[in-house]
């Protein structure tokens, strides 16, 4: 009987981590330039967690560890740009909308909304995103793109170099998950 | 040569000069550590068993040069980039490493499970918050470690 009960628990306790999915080699980059200046940097070291359950999406980004191409735009993005020694990361949280409308257990491209709180150099303000999650072989893969106009996260450009950056910053999220291990 | 020429000609040289300095300052790539002495080797089990035990770890490894040693738990590639989860099924806790673009070619045929020594750019170390996703280092710039 006891060894039924606790194959019963083991059998729940899989199946509720099942419906968890994570990774922490989640892409985000985005492109801030203009038609003067490339500037680009790259994510790959993104945590994204997505609960199928409640539809409740979370992000977490370590400014330091974009990469871009030239040491210069790296030294400016983190130190007079996103000030990443004050604020070291940036987040999302949100939940799923049309959660209904996805099927986890089948492969296909699902149309997704999702709204929540994106912080972004310490500030943090309510958002709407329109993106897909793509089901393959039981794995989600979230993706997104969207723009956030960089004065609005208290994100400053100096006049100097105001014709080479962007108001705006183009961001793409690719993120693929794997089910989270019991 | 008559001497305001000279004085012409000397200012263009220096004009010219500072403008090429200004632009290879401007546009330097980012910076390559593969041939750089590393300020710490440690195995991928040590290093997370400290930032588990002592938080101090985290001030000792930000921003160092880390070589580790490790087996790897996850390996995502595309066509431009390669990123590799180094750890043990045992626990959530691993080391993210974004390989340096020049040093892709040197990575093509690992897998996971394999065993390798990787150096890179501690850029950050965070604690599991509330996601199950246990402690975390984040490397940058990574290549091959040779002794």
């Amino acid at each position: 009987m006891r060894i039924i009960l606790m194959a019963m628990i083991s059998l729940l306790c899989t199946n509720m981590n099942a419906q968890k999915f994570i990774t922490k080699t989640g892409n985000v980059n985005f492109s801030a330039g203009s038609p003067i200046e490339k500037i680009e940097g790259n994510n790959r070291s993104v945590a994204a967690m997505l609960d199928a359950k409640t539809g409740t999406v979370n992000f977490i980004i370590q400014i330091k560890s974009f990469v871009f191409e030239k040491q210069l735009m790296q030294e400016h993005f983190n130190e007079n740009y996103m000030e990443s020694e004050k604020f070291p990361k940036s987040s999302f949280k949100g939940d799923i909308s049309n959660l209904s409308s996805i099927n986890f257990s089948k492969d296909g491209e699902y149309p997704t909304d999702v709204a929540g709180k994106l912080m972004v150099h310490g500030v943090s303000k309510d958002v709407k995103v329109s993106g897909k999650i793509i089901i393959k072989n039981g794995k989600p893969t979230l993706k997104a793109n969207f723009n956030i106009i960089l004065a609005d996260y208290g994100i400053e450009i100096p006049g100097a170099v105001k014709d080479k950056i962007s108001k705006e910053a183009k961001v793409q999220v690719n993120c693929s998950l794997d089910s989270m291990q019991p | 040569m008559s001497k305001s020429l000279k004085i012409i000609v000397a200012i263009l040289c220096i004009g010219i000069v500072s403008a090429f300095s200004f632009w290879q300052y401007v546009n330097k790539p980012s910076k390559d550590f593969s041939n750089e002495k590393v300020d710490l080797l440690v195995t991928v089990s040590d290093i997370l068993k400290r930032l588990d035990n002592d938080t101090s770890t985290v001030s000792q490894i930000m921003n160092k040069l880390m070589a580790v040693d490790g087996s790897i738990k996850k390996i995502s590639k595309d066509a431009e980039y390669i990123t590799i989860e180094l750890g043990d099924s045992s626990t959530t806790s691993s080391i993210i490493c974004q390989v340096d673009a020049r040093h892709t070619h040197e990575f093509t045929n690992v897998k996971e499970n394999d065993r390798i020594v990787i150096k890179g750019k501690v850029t950050a170390c965070t604690f599991d918050e509330d996601f199950g996703l246990g402690n975390t280092i984040q490397m940058n710039f990574c290549s091959p470690y040779k002794k």
